[in-house]
């Protein structure tokens, strides 16, 4: 088993892994075309800019919808708002499931019980009825679905960095912090946290990826914000026309796969990275 | 007169993968197994013993391959069999007992199905006699009451009668060789004793040749005839036993012997000096729920009504075997669990009822080594902010903190450059070292360890204890040293309390409980120290 000393290794051991490296280009390519967007495509994605259902690779890269809009300028402001979606809500589930559970996990006990009956309280609602309800009450807005994407996908962070918290809480080090006098916060995020951060990382990544099938799920039901493009949209809005114009499906649904599966690749390459001993099994 | 030689190992190697810090697992070993003898294989932690025992059942791991020479057994040549013509031989001429008999055994079967397995595999009696030839085994080893064990399963037998069911099961075709690779390691003194026993029994008994592999010098005094002592992978020394034991010719073998504690030292008392620590009737219990359904809940007690006072300057030996509570006591004086009665007094304070403020004086007066090397030092910091990290925590300078770490670091003998190194890139040894600067970058007035030396080879342990010893004499303060070697116990402590199951037995100075014990637990467990009758050639200069 080779152990990662520092970020070079780190780096080292990642790169030879060949299906995360190729992940992650996927990923840059995607998350450039993103950032770009507003200079790639000025325009606002929603003007009509010439005949409606013209194939693609004719005067328009990727043709244009129904209502005469240009499909590639969709698809890539699409990705700045999944990618905007995907990465604040997992950002938020990774912090509130990481507190909740590590508390959790830590004082164990009654504190213990409480958290994860509230824990446990979400998780019986099937989560995709939850979001769909969430955003129906909250309106649709990007505000609204980052609130709930983040409330559906917290729990099983909580009950991860919990489970590595109760088999880190008994480890000899922690009980010499105990010794030294240091308080209770200072163990959890500066002893403990730094050493399951790995595990954290690997879910989080893959989260990344559910959040996005999530926000493009919601956008095909047309609860997706009104005001922004979104893969989840095109494909709804174009899915009347799946026989005679598949590419104002296929092309976002294309967008969705290799984004997800980019972010799986990483996630993937992460974990085995962080935990090679799993790899040889 | 020439007894047969049962096994041949000539000028064996085995090669490591690239990489590690050495080309040769074993190089260029002979060794031959003679009939009706145990044969002590020792070494320390890497020195190839066990490899070398698994290169004989073909049991290598993979990547390590036999490079050259050969393994003869009878008229065969071992490393060249078929698969299929190992498994022959593996069991029903070889077998092998291991350290761990939990792990070694199927948890899900009985013990009379594991060990009819055997029989299943290499003869063909029919049923009833197997469960014969079983029973008479499963009494063979001492088992009580065979009827039942053989239908017990691994996890309702104790550790030792786990051991006693794997010997049954290596023994009950009787087998011309057995190797037991450190077989007692696992397991208590006492129990240890009587495995050591039964080994030499049915040894005898059986006329098999026996390779033992231990670390231990005490095991290898108690029962070896000859010994054959390795290092790197090479055979440093071999000979009849008592030749290794009184005059080794070897340096290496030399210093291991020196390394081993003696058990005789006799230590003055003091019993002027002030009391600092005083545990009244500590009290620990344990609540188990009978059954899932039942509401009853039963009571054991981890520590019961203990009381003991430490002086200053004082070191105390709290003994005893696994689960007897000497941990418990450690961890309810640093208030890493709540005790459930009684009272600990530091300087005439009770601190049993005190808060985490209340508690900060005295958490930078009682310090503790743990035992585990490698869990007890955070992999994600460096050892420089480990150690430093306690007197921060009460209020100095971080810059302060820093030099005063670097000071220590020199003082535990690492030198004030390992302060910039992570954990991983020390040895077990030099882990403990930092475990023990952590402890005494707060100037504590008492240091608790929790058997700070028993993960460690021999010759490191003796440097361990040294180091203690030396920086004891130095800051002179009081400590609290939790151990099961009672060899370690005798070296280092002035006074001796033996624990057994939850209860302080005995206590006194550490030349009356040896010479003169009072309870007769106490005896057993010194009448258990393997070894206790050979005396060290090498008189202790510490």
């Amino acid at each position: 088993m080779e152990i990662i000393k520092n970020n070079t290794d780190f780096l080292r051991l990642f790169v030879r892994n060949r299906a995360a490296v190729i992940g992650l280009i996927l990923l840059i390519i995607i998350i450039l075309l993103a950032l770009l967007a507003p200079f790639i495509y000025p325009e606002n994605p929603f003007k009509t800019v010439g005949k409606p259902l013209l194939e693609p690779f004719g005067d328009f890269f990727l043709g244009t919808d129904r209502l005469g809009r240009d499909v590639a300028a969709g698809v890539v402001h699409g990705a700045r708002t999944s990618i905007l979606i995907a990465s604040i809500a997992t950002m938020l589930s990774v912090i509130f499931g990481t507190t909740i559970g590590s508390l959790s996990g830590y004082y164990g006990g009654q504190m213990d019980n409480l958290l994860m009956r509230f824990t446990e309280f979400f998780q019986t609602i099937p989560s995709f009825v939850f979001a769909i309800v969430l955003v129906a009450i909250l309106q649709p807005s990007i505000q609204s679905i980052v609130i709930a994407i983040t409330v559906v996908t917290w729990p099983p962070v909580a009950r991860l960095v919990r489970g590595e918290f109760i088999a880190m809480r008994n480890r000899e080090f922690v009980e010499a912090c105990v010794c030294l006098g240091m308080k209770d916060f200072a163990i959890i995020f500066r002893e403990i946290l730094p050493n399951v951060l790995s595990p954290i990382l690997v879910t989080g990544s893959l989260m990344t990826a559910t959040a996005i099938l999530i926000e493009s799920a919601l956008a095909f039901l047309g609860l997706g914000d009104p005001n922004v493009m979104s893969w989840g949209f095109m494909i709804g809005s174009g899915r009347e026309f799946l026989r005679t114009a598949w590419w104002l499906c296929a092309i976002p649904g294309i967008a969705i796969l290799v984004t997800v599966l980019g972010i799986n690749l990483v996630g993937e390459g992460l974990n085995d990275t962080f935990n090679p001993k799993l790899r040889n099994l | 007169m020439s007894k047969k030689s049962l096994l041949e190992i000539q000028n064996l190697s085995i090669s490591l993968p690239d990489g590690g810090d050495r080309r040769h697992a074993i190089e260029n070993l002979h060794l031959k197994i003679i009939e009706n003898e145990i044969l002590c294989v020792v070494g320390e932690s890497g020195s190839g013993k066990s490899m070398m025992a698994r290169s004989i059942m073909g049991l290598l791991p993979k990547r390590l391959k036999i490079t050259e020479g050969k393994i003869k057994f009878e008229d065969r040549y071992l490393n060249h069999l078929k698969p299929k013509q190992l498994q022959e031989i593996r069991g029903l001429s070889i077998a092998m007992i291991f350290q761990e008999p939990m792990s070694a055994l199927n948890p899900l079967h009985s013990i009379g199905k594991q060990i009819e397995e055997v029989l299943l595999l290499h003869t063909s009696i029919n049923k009833k006699e197997r469960r014969k030839r079983i029973l008479e085994m499963l009494s063979a080893v001492h088992l009580p009451d065979p009827q039942q064990v053989i239908h017990a399963y691994p996890h309702e037998i104790s550790g030792g009668q786990r051991q006693r069911a794997m010997i049954a099961m290596a023994l009950i075709l009787e087998p011309k060789i057995l190797i037991a690779d450190e077989p007692t390691t696992a397991l208590d003194v006492t129990t240890q004793a009587q495995i050591l026993k039964l080994i030499r029994d049915l040894q005898i008994e059986k006329q098999t040749g026996v390779i033992f592999i231990t670390h231990d010098f005490g095991v290898v005094a108690e029962i070896a005839d000859r010994i054959a002592v390795m290092k790197d992978g090479q055979l440093v020394e071999e000979n009849e036993a008592q030749v290794i034991l009184n005059s080794p010719k070897h340096i290496y073998t030399q210093e291991l012997i020196r390394s081993v504690p003696d058990l005789k030292t006799p230590k003055l008392l003091d019993s002027s000096k002030p009391v600092l620590l005083k545990v009244d009737n500590l009290e620990k219990t344990y609540k188990r729920r009978r059954g899932i359904l039942s509401s009853s809940k039963s009571e054991i007690y981890a520590v019961n009504k203990i009381q003991f006072t430490l002086r200053e300057g004082e070191t105390i030996g709290l003994v005893g075997e696994s689960g007897s509570g000497k941990s418990t006591v450690a961890r309810c004086i640093l208030k890493l669990v709540s005790s459930d009665g009684g009272a600990i007094f530091y300087k005439k304070e009770d601190i049993t009822q005190m808060d985490r403020k209340a508690m900060m004086p005295y958490r930078r007066d009682i310090q503790m080594v743990f035992q585990d090397p490698y869990g007890s030092l955070n992999p994600r910091l460096t050892v420089g902010q480990m150690v430093a990290q306690g007197p921060i925590i009460h209020g100095e300078k971080k810059i302060k903190a820093f030099q005063k770490a670097e000071e220590i670091l020199d003082l535990v003998g690492l030198g004030p450059l390992s302060a910039n190194r992570y954990p991983h890139e020390f040895s077990g040894g030099q882990r403990q070292r930092i475990g023990i600067a952590r402890a005494l970058a707060l100037d504590p007035k008492i240091l608790i360890a929790d058997e700070p030396v028993s993960a460690l080879d021999v010759s490191i342990q003796a440097q361990v204890l040294k180091l203690l010893g030396q920086i004891k004499q130095k800051l002179n303060f009081s400590m609290l040293f939790i151990t099961h070697d009672l060899r370690v116990a005798a070296q280092v402590c002035d006074k001796i309390a033996v624990m057994y199951q939850g209860n302080l037995v005995e206590m006194g100075s550490t030349g009356k409980v040896f010479e003169d014990p009072q309870h007769e637990y106490t005896k057993s467990l010194l009448e258990s120290i393997p070894g206790r009758n050979w005396i060290n050639p090498y008189a202790k200069d510490l």
